[in-house]
């Protein structure tokens, strides 16, 4: 009996603990938060950020103990974003952010303390929607240039190009006859980088000097899966040059102890805007506003501008000196257009996929670089004009023969987005377009 | 209905539900004609270049020999570079078998070549890609004090990473048949005076059929869907036409929403050729498995030849070969200490202290025992019910190896799709699915084990517990489960291994949840793919040091704690 009511006594005691810690637990501490964040980050990035934001005041404030930054695909953001799998997306091209934001899988900031600061961005780094609502806010301004290995060209006896443009130079095409590519470029499909220096080119030098431009960079290019790939190439010297943005430029330039360097292209370097958001379904409104207010503010933006050399997006005391490299860049820098990029990007990532890294086009390409570089030198600017042209193709829509022009880019666009076309009967119809001009010149140039 | 019935239903359920439904969901919903004609399409608009395999050129007063792959388009490149590497694995695996099981060699000669055995993902290709670059490349440094440069391009590659490593599997294999086979053939052979050389081709290769074609097909197939060594040397254009490749960089894309009709295509038309290898080979899967494993521990008991002459040779030759497959690891195990490179000493212990991949080590090892231990629950009464009773058994069978040929990165993707809109998904909880996805991909390698050591387990042992009134439960559960568990211990070993290494579901959902820090849901072989091409080279030996850690730890526990549960189970 007495055993009974010790026990009884023991539980008793142990609910009313329980009960009265739960309420002073309620009543003091407020809910952790961790926040998820779709990004398009490597990891040794996410990680900086992550470590100096959880070590920050703001996260203790609004007791964010955790933060997970995941590199995801922007194929997957959209559902993510409207199911609330995800409280944020960083980093990306301005463009597929203006995309998002169009189709409604972001939500407005609405923070007083972070609109305040919004004010300070410069207008053209902030991305609003139709109601005037801010959808997106850039945290850093980046460049996008390439990266040379300057040991791979001198043991080639290259020069150093100083614009995608130098490349289109037969002297630049001797390394495929031993055997090797001069460039590491990311398959545009797979990398935000390439996709943008696709893009880039073809606005810097018009629609059809572009692709001609393109075709003969691809002739020399070994194509790879990510930037980071393209990246390790050229800092390792497996090739000479590489597609990067400056972030990924100063890491070449330190673990290559200086064999590598990051060039700003003369009046080809892509200035853009690494944008932040929060996902339509986030349930953390607030601390993802919280998260964005710290990258505006003066240690985000050091962070930002120290690890991944963007410029910052607001006067922050001693930053602009450290941003030097960025600043001079964009003397160097083009005037590059979002808004072509949402019209024709379907159809430019295929075109290029198709008519140029394609492994059974790449193959004859290359073959036709290293007769046109060898064999008729004088003629080289002739050939490049006739193999890079745009094709004439079989309209996946109509089934008749189109040049493959700006406006019919733009269209097969739309027609891809909407579903009428698949990529892949686009993808093929260019392909075969490709194949028969390039047996053709090949034919012609061993006669 | 008994205890045993219900307990097979179960199990042929959840293959059916984790297996091939999916894949017949998916397959469906794209409409695999559709799917097919685009993959065809593409492949019929393939081209080949005509080049000479080896070629001699000479740059100054350099002589430069230029391996190269004879370049005959996607789909016969995809076809036949399988059937060469399967083809030379074969041949140096069985060579070197037959020699240690022939000849008088001291232990270590058979053990060697089972250390490069030891898959680690990402890492010994790349090891393979700095020993053979052209310029930097350490065979070559070495070599131009000699004005010779060896260059060896695309797929030829790719052919001499995988031939270095599936033989050590084929040797495997071979050496472990053989060991299986009746000592009297060779020593009755050797005691009526045969030379070793008519001993080997008129007695042993002739009872060595099943094994042969058992390592032919394998290699075949693993070559066939292999991604490793294509994802390192993708720069060159006839590497990123194999089909698998194709398969795998065209599913999913940054600009498109949706699978690619085409790349579908291709699965199914690896998912074909595995099936029908698959099927031919069945029979002699399952008796050529039965022993994998022994060749680690089991000591060569016959009486063996002395080896001269031309043998010596030829042994040496292949035994140089095969330890040659240990050079990618071994280059790895160099970065531990120095860049071999630059010569700088590397932050190894650093790297290897870092949360990320001390949680990714771990995180492996809990995935690999949890779906080691579901795979075992599972395979147990498909093993049982394959083993003793007749009806529809070659169905259970079948169902229970749907797994092997299907294409790990098809029901990955598969996965995705098909369950993102669960609560629990394979991005919230992503640990979920790696270890379901463990589970059914190595569910046949599991069950081929049980299944084989059931089999040889004597009938009297049931009938004498049933005379005395033991329940089928009690029989499988009593008898039968702790002395298949007992005695399939090395087997077990080799599934966990093929378990921790697992590819495809790693670098797709592994990729998918947390993957930073003390709270990383990420497995090993998920990190190792992020950080290879990220960081790439100087951090290789710290991920052969944690792959190591993350294999031997599973083989450890899972050893001590299935002995431990058949002991319990027994008494």
């Amino acid at each position: 009996m007495k055993m009974k009511l010790l026990v009884l006594i023991i539980v008793s005691i142990l609910i009313v603990a329980s009960v009265v810690s739960y309420v002073i637990y309620v009543s003091m501490f407020k809910e952790v938060v961790k926040l998820v964040i779709a990004s398009r980050l490597s990891a040794e990035e996410a990680e900086v950020i992550r470590s100096a934001f959880l070590g920050s005041d703001i996260a203790k404030k609004y007791n964010i103990v955790d933060v997970e930054i995941k590199k995801l695909d922007f194929s997957l953001w959209r559902d993510l974003g409207l199911r609330g799998e995800v409280d944020l997306f960083l980093v990306g091209e301005a463009a597929i952010f203006n995309s998002l934001c169009e189709e409604g899988v972001f939500r407005a900031m609405d923070l007083k303390e972070l609109l305040d600061v919004v004010k300070e961005v410069p207008q053209n780094f902030v991305g609003y929607s139709k109601d005037g609502s801010v959808c997106w806010v850039g945290i850093g301004l980046g460049v996008y240039g390439f990266i040379v290995n300057k040991e791979f060209l001198q043991r080639y006896g290259l020069d150093i190009p100083r614009s995608w443009l130098d490349l289109v130079n037969a002297s630049y095409a001797k390394v495929l006859a031993e055997g090797r590519y001069l460039i590491s470029f990311p398959l545009p499909s797979k990398s935000g980088t390439a996709r943008t220096t696709v893009i880039g080119i073809l606005q810097r030098y018009g629609w059809e000097d572009g692709w001609r431009i393109l075709t003969a960079i691809g002739s020399l290019s070994s194509f790879v899966t990510s930037s980071e790939k393209a990246r390790d190439d050229v800092a390792m010297g497996v090739v000479g040059v590489a597609p990067a943005y400056i972030g990924y430029g100063l890491q070449a330039e330190k673990v290559s102890s200086g064999k590598a360097v990051f060039i700003t292209p003369r009046g080809e370097t892509i200035p853009y805007v690494s944008p932040v958001a929060i996902a339509k379904g986030s349930k953390h409104l607030v601390e993802a506003q919280a998260f964005i207010l710290w990258l505006l503010g003066s240690e985000g933006q050091r962070i930002v501008v120290e690890k991944f050399g963007y410029l910052p997006v607001r006067n922050v005391p001693g930053l602009e000196a450290m941003a030097a490299r960025t600043g001079e860049a964009l003397e160097n820098s083009m005037n590059y257009n979002t808004g072509f990029e949402i019209e024709v990007r379907e159809a430019v990532v295929t075109y290029f996929e198709a008519s140029i890294a394609d492994p059974d086009v790449n193959k004859l390409l290359v073959e036709v670089m290293k007769k046109i570089a060898v064999v008729k030198p004088e003629e080289f600017s002739k050939w490049v004009r006739e193999l890079g042209s745009p094709l004439t193709i079989r309209d996946p829509l109509t089934g008749s023969n189109t040049v493959f022009t700006y406006e019919y880019a733009k269209q097969i666009s739309v027609a891809i987005r909407e579903g009428r076309v698949s990529r892949d009967d686009l993808y093929q119809r260019v392909k075969e377009a490709a194949i028969s001009r390039l047996t053709n010149i090949l034919a012609e140039l061993s006669r | 209905m008994d205890f045993l019935k219900i307990y097979t239903i179960f199990s042929i359920t959840l293959v059916l539900f984790f297996v091939v439904t999916p894949i017949a969901i998916t397959i469906a919903n794209y409409n695999p004609s559709t799917c097919f004609k685009k993959a065809l399409e593409d492949l019929a608009t393939s081209t080949a270049l005509t080049r000479i395999p080896i070629e001699i050129q000479k740059r100054g007063e350099l002589t430069v020999i230029v391996i190269r792959w004879l370049d005959l388009g996607s789909l016969p490149n995809s076809l036949l570079l399988p059937l060469i590497v399967s083809i030379i694995a074969t041949a140096l695996g069985l060579v070197y078998s037959l020699s240690m099981y022939i000849y008088r060699f001291p232990k270590i000669f058979t053990l060697l070549p089972l250390l490069a055995y030891l898959p680690i993902p990402f890492v010994k290709p790349v090891a393979l890609q700095i020993i053979l670059d052209p310029d930097i490349g350490f065979l070559n440094r070495f070599l131009k004090i000699f004005r010779l440069t060896i260059r060896v391009e695309g797929l030829a590659a790719v052919v001499i990473y995988q031939i270095i490593s599936f033989s050590p599997l084929t040797y495997a294999l071979n050496l472990s048949y053989l060991l299986m086979l009746p000592r009297e053939f060779v020593e009755t052979s050797y005691s009526l005076g045969s030379s070793a050389k008519s001993t080997i081709l008129k007695i042993v290769i002739p009872l060595l059929k099943p094994s042969i074609l058992t390592s032919l097909s394998l290699t075949y197939i693993l070559s066939l869907e292999d991604l490793e060594a294509p994802l390192i040397f993708e720069g060159y254009p006839d590497v990123r036409g194999l089909l698998s490749y194709k398969a795998y960089t065209y599913f999913i894309s940054e600009v498109y929403r949706g699978f690619s009709l085409k790349a579908i295509g291709y699965t199914l038309i690896l998912l074909l050729i595995t099936i029908s290898i698959f099927i031919a080979i069945a029979k002699y899967l399952t008796t050529v498995y039965r022993n994998f494993g022994v060749a680690l521990v089991k000591p060569i008991n016959i009486y063996r030849y002395d080896v001269k002459g031309v043998g010596i040779a030829v042994v040496i030759l292949v035994t140089m070969i095969l330890i040659s497959s240990l050079i990618p690891t071994f280059t790895s195990l160099t970065y531990i200490i120095v860049n071999p490179l630059t010569l700088e000493i590397s932050p190894s212990i650093v790297y290897l202290l870092d949360a990320t991949r001390i949680k990714s080590t771990i995180n492996t090892v809990i995935y690999t025992l949890t779906s080691l231990f579901l795979a075992i629950i599972i395979s147990l009464p498909i093993a049982y019910w394959v083993s003793r009773r007749r009806t529809f058994y070659r169905l259970v069978e079948a169902l229970a190896l749907t797994p092997l040929p299907i294409p790990g990165i098809a029901i990955a993707y598969t996965y995705i799709e098909m369950f993102r809109n669960l609560p629990l998904n394979p991005f919230n909880t992503p640990w979920i699915y790696i270890i379901t996805l463990y589970t059914f991909r190595r569910l046949p390698y599991v069950y081929i084990v049980l299944k084989n050591t059931i089999s040889s387990i004597p009938l009297d042992y049931e009938e004498v517990a049933q005379n005395l009134g033991a329940s089928n439960t009690k029989i499988l559960t009593s008898i039968v489960s702790p002395l298949a568990i007992s005695t399939s211990l090395n087997g077990l070993a080799i599934a966990s291994i093929t378990i921790a290494t697992e590819v495809s579901s790693s670098i797709t959902i592994g990729g998918l949840g947390t993957t930073q820090g003390w709270n990383s849901e990420a497995p090993l072989i998920y990190t190792i793919y992020r950080d290879i091409t990220v960081s790439s080279i100087t951090i290789a030996g710290v991920y052969t040091i944690a792959i190591l850690i993350a294999v031997l730890s599973s083989i450890i526990i899972s050893r001590v704690f299935l002995h431990y549960i058949s002991k319990k189970f027994k008494s």
